[in-house]
C-alpha cells in the first residue's frame, strides 16, 4: 500500500502546550531548544484512517505566535494541513487562535485545519464554553477537547486532520 | 452540392452537418489564421502532449537558431545580451569560489610534514606541486543524498552508502528546509538561488543544491570538494528535466520518485586519500634509500681514504721515490713525490686511487739499488764482471779488459754517490754464508795506505790494522764455526803505471810488513796470513788521479775459503 506523506503546521499562542499535546504521539528526534533557535522544530507521525489508508505527517510545531511575531510564511508553505491549539484556562489564546486563522487561513483558504482545545484536565480553571468557539463549529470546523496530560483525542485530532488532507486525492 | 437531388431527403440539422463536414474536407477550414489560433492552445494541452511538442519541434527550432545568426547574427545577440552577462558572471563566481575553497584547503596545510610528502610526490611523478596539493587535500565520502521536495520540505527519495546511520531521514529532510528557509529568512535573501549551500558540524557537511522544485542535499563525511556541488547540480538539473510533471504535481505520494534512484546514485561519489597508506610505505621506503645511500657514500668514503692512505704509504717506503707532500682538497687529494730519473712508473701497470693523483719531479736517488741500476748502465760491464755497490764503494769483481778497467770504470764516479771504485780479477764465486760472506766484504773493504817506494805504513794506519786484525779474527772463527778452513791473503800493489821487478818488490814488501805487523799483534794469525805482492797489476782504484795513486800504494786483504 503506497504511503503519502504530508506537511502539517502546529498553530497556536506561546505556552498553550502545542510541544506537551503532541510530544506522546510523534516520533520525535529534533530537541526543543529548535523552537527557541529557529522557530520550528519537525516531528513525524504516522496515521491509519478508518479505511485502512496510511500517511506520514510531518509535522511542523512552530514556535509559539504573538501578535508581534506571527509564524514565518516560509515555514507555513506547502502544507496540506495545520491543527490550531488554544489553552481552555486562557481565553486570550482562542483569541490568538482566530488571528492566525485569519492570516493563515487568508493565506491558504483550501487547506483544512482542526481547532484543538487544550488542558482540559484542567476542569477547574477551564474558562472557555462551547459558545466562545461556535464560529467554528458553525462552519464545521472540528474542535477536539485535548488533554496534553491524558492524551485525550489528540490521535482522533491527526486522524481527523489527515483524513480531510487525503480526502481530495485518495478519494 | 445543393443539386444533389438526395439532399432534399435530409433535414435541416443533417444537412447543416454535412455542410460543416464537407467543408473541412476540403481545407477551407485548416487555414493559417486557424493553425495560429490553435496552436497556443495545443502547446498548453497536458504534459504528454508537450514533451512531444518539444520534441517534434526541436530541430526546427535549431534550424531557425542556425539561420537566425547566419542571417544577421546582432538579432540573436541582441535578444541573448541580458542573460549572457549574468551567467558569464555566475560562471566566474562559481569557479573563484570554488578556487577559493581550494586554495584555503591548501593553506591549510601549507605548513605540515605532510606538505613535504607531497612536494616529493609531486616532483616524484613530475605533476605540479598545486595539482598535488589540491588532489590530496579533497578527501570525502558522500554518505547520504536527499532528494527534496522544494515547496513541503517533504523527502521525495534518498539513498545512501551501505552501512550508513541517520536518524530518521523525513525529518532531517524536512529540518534541512526549515533550516535554509530560517537562514533566507533572517538574511533576507529574496532570490532563490541565494540559499544555503554549505553547512558544515565536525567533520559532516551538507551540501545543498536548490531548484526550482526541488533540493539536493548531499551528506559530506569529509573535505568538502567543490566538485560536489556540480554533481549536485547536474543530478538536480536532470531531474528537474526528466521529472517536472511529478514534482509540480506532488501531492504527498513519493511512490512515483523511485526513478530518482538513477540520477541521485551517482552524487554517492567520495576521494579516498591515497596517501593514507601509501605515503608512510614512500617515506619509509624513502628514508630507507637516503639511509643506505648515505651509508653507501660514507662506507665508500672511508674506504677510498684508506685506500689512498695505503697508496701513499706504499710511496714512501718504494725505492727512488720521496714524498715531499701531501694537500688534500674536496674530493681530491695531491701528492708530490720527488722519483729517481730512472724510474718510469713507482708501481707499473697500477693506477693511483680514485681522487688520488700524483705530481712527480725527476732526482737523483742515492740509493744503492739506483746507483748500481745507473752504474750498470754507464758502465756496461763485460759479462764476467760483477758490479757491487755498498757504503759509497764500487766492487768490480771478475776479469776484465785492461782498456775497460783504464777507460769506462772511472765513469762509475759520475753515478752520483759513488766515493769509490775497486776492481777484482776474481770472479765473484759461490756466496758465503753469513756473517761470513759480510765478514769477508768488510774485510776486502780495509786499506793500509803507504807512502812512496816505502814498506813502512804511513803514519796513523794503526787503527786501520787494529781493524784489520779484528776483522781476520772474527772471519777465522766465523770460517770454523761454518766448518770451512780460511786463508788470508795479504796483497801488496804499488802505485803506477808499469809493472817492474821493482814495484813488484815493494808490493811484497808492503805485504810481508803488514803480515808480519799483523803476527806480532796475534800470534794466532801468523799461520793464516799468506803475503803476495801484484805490484801494478791489481790496483785496487783506477789510476786517474793522483788520489788514486796514493790508494794504490797499499796493501788490501782477501779472504780465501776451502
Amino acid at each position: 500500500m503506497r504511503m503519502v506523506k504530508k506537511k502539517v503546521c502546529l498553530l497556536g499562542q506561546f505556552g498553550v502546550g502545542k510541544t506537551s499535546l503532541i510530544e506522546k504521539f510523534v516520533f520525535n528526534v529534533f530537541s526543543e531548544k529548535y523552537l527557541s533557535t529557529i522557530g520550528v522544530k519537525v516531528d513525524k507521525k504516522e496515521v491509519v484512517l478508518p479505511d485502512g489508508r496510511r500517511a506520514v505527517l510531518m509535522v511542523w510545531d512552530l514556535a509559539g505566535q504573538e501578535e508581534e511575531n506571527p509564524a514565518p510564511r516560509a515555514y507555513l508553505k506547502g502544507m496540506s494541513g495545520y491543527l490550531l491549539v488554544a489553552d481552555g484556562t486562557r481565553p486570550d489564546t482562542l483569541e490568538m487562535v482566530r488571528r492566525i486563522h485569519k492570516t493563515v487561513g487568508g493565506q491558504y483558504p483550501d487547506v483544512p485545519f482542526r481547532l484543538l482545545i487544550n488542558k482540559s484536565d484542567l476542569t477547574a480553571d477551564w474558562k472557555i464554553s462551547p459558545r466562545d468557539y461556535e464560529d467554528y463549529t458553525r462552519k464545521g470546523v472540528e474542535v477536539h477537547i485535548t488533554s496534553a496530560k491524558e492524551g485525550t483525542a489528540v490521535e482522533d485530532a491527526f486522524v481527523g486532520l489527515a483524513g480531510a488532507m487525503l480526502r481530495p486525492e485518495g478519494g | 452540392m445543393s443539386a444533389d437531388p438526395r439532399y432534399g431527403r435530409l433535414d435541416a440539422r443533417e444537412r447543416r452537418n454535412l455542410r460543416e463536414l464537407e467543408k473541412r474536407l476540403s481545407g477551407s477550414a485548416v487555414t493559417p489564421r486557424a493553425v495560429g489560433g490553435a496552436l497556443p492552445e495545443a502547446v498548453l494541452t497536458d504534459n504528454t502532449d508537450r514533451q512531444k511538442l518539444a520534441k517534434s519541434i526541436m530541430g526546427v527550432t535549431e534550424d531557425a537558431i542556425t539561420l537566425s545568426v547566419r542571417t544577421d547574427p546582432q538579432t540573436l545577440s541582441t535578444a541573448l545580451f541580458p542573460i549572457i552577462g549574468s551567467a558569464i558572471r555566475k560562471a566566474v563566481n562559481k569557479l573563484l569560489s570554488e578556487t577559493m575553497v581550494r586554495m584555503n584547503a591548501g593553506l591549510e596545510n601549507t605548513f605540515s610534514l605532510r606538505r613535504m610528502a607531497w612536494r616529493f610526490q609531486a616532483w616524484r611523478s613530475g605533476v605540479s606541486y598545486m595539482e598535488i596539493l589540491l588532489r590530496n587535500t579533497l578527501v570525502f565520502q558522500v554518505e547520504h543524498v536527499f532528494l527534496i521536495h522544494r515547496r513541503t520540505g517533504i523527502l521525495l527519495h534518498d539513498c545512501s552508502r551501505a552501512g550508513t546511520q541517520l536518524a530518521d531521514k523525513d525529518m532531517v529532510a524536512s529540518m534541512l528546509t526549515a533550516v535554509q528557509d530560517y537562514i533566507r529568512d533572517s538574511l533576507r535573501l529574496r532570490r532563490k538561488s541565494d540559499g544555503m549551500h554549505t553547512l558544515t558540524a565536525g567533520e559532516y557537511s551538507f551540501v545543498v543544491e536548490d531548484g526550482p522544485l526541488a533540493i539536493i542535499a548531499l551528506i559530506v563525511r569529509g573535505t568538502l570538494d567543490p566538485s560536489l556541488r556540480e554533481t549536485a547540480q547536474d543530478a538536480l538539473e536532470t531531474i528537474h528535466l526528466r521529472m517536472t510533471g511529478p514534482l509540480s504535481s506532488f501531492s504527498g505520494d513519493t511512490t512515483g520518485f523511485a526513478e530518482a534512484e538513477t540520477y541521485l546514485r551517482p552524487c554517492l561519489t567520495g576521494r579516498k586519500r591515497d596517501d593514507g597508506k601509501k605515503v608512510p610505505i614512500y617515506s619509509i621506503v624513502l628514508i630507507s634509500v637516503l639511509l643506505a645511500a648515505a651509508a653507501f657514500f660514507l662506507g665508500r668514503s672511508v674506504l677510498e681514504r684508506r685506500e689512498r692512505e695505503l697508496f701513499i704509504e706504499r710511496l714512501r717506503a718504494a725505492p727512488g721515490v720521496v714524498v715531499t707532500g701531501v694537500t688534500r682538497g674536496w674530493g681530491k687529494t695531491v701528492v708530490h713525490i720527488l722519483r729517481d730519473q730512472d724510474m718510469e712508473d713507482p708501481f707499473p701497470g697500477e693506477d693511483p686511487p680514485e681522487g688520488l693523483s700524483v705530481q712527480s719531479r725527476e732526482y737523483l736517488s742515492l740509493e744503492p739499488e739506483f746507483v748500481l741500476r745507473r752504474l750498470r748502465l754507464i758502465l756496461q760491464p763485460p759479462a764476467e764482471v760483477s758490479l757491487q755497490f755498498r757504503d759509497g764503494v764500487l766492487h768490480a769483481r771478475g776479469p776484465a779488459p785492461e782498456a775497460w778497467v783504464r777507460d769506462r770504470l772511472p765513469l762509475a764516479y759520475t753515478a752520483g754517490g759513488v766515493k769509490e771504485v775497486r776492481h777484482s780479477r776474481e770472479r765473484e764465486g759461490t756466496p758465503l754464508p753469513e756473517p761470513l760472506g759480510s765478514l769477508s766484504r768488510d774485510l776486502s773493504l780495509q786499506t793500509v795506505l803507504f807512502p812512496a817506494d816505502l814498506d813502512t805504513p804511513l803514519p796513523g794506519q794503526d787503527e786501520a790494522l787494529e781493524r784489520v786484525r779484528t776483522l781476520i779474527r772474527s772471519i777465522l772463527r766465523a770460517a770454523g764455526e761454518s766448518g770451512l778452513s780460511a786463508r788470508i791473503e795479504v796483497v801488496g800493489h804499488a802505485a803506477g803505471e808499469v809493472q817492474d821487478q821493482g814495484s813488484v818488490r815493494v808490493s811484497l814488501g808492503r805485504a810481508e810488513k803488514i803480515a808480519g805487523l799483523l803476527s806480532s799483534r796475534d800470534g794466532e794469525l801468523e799461520k793464516h796470513l799468506v803475503p803476495r805482492g801484484v805490484g801494478t797489476a791489481e790496483p785496487p782504484v783506477p789510476e786517474t788521479s793522483r788520489d788514486g795513486k796514493e790508494k794504490n800504494r797499499s796493501v788490501t786483504f782477501r779472504a780465501v775459503f776451502r
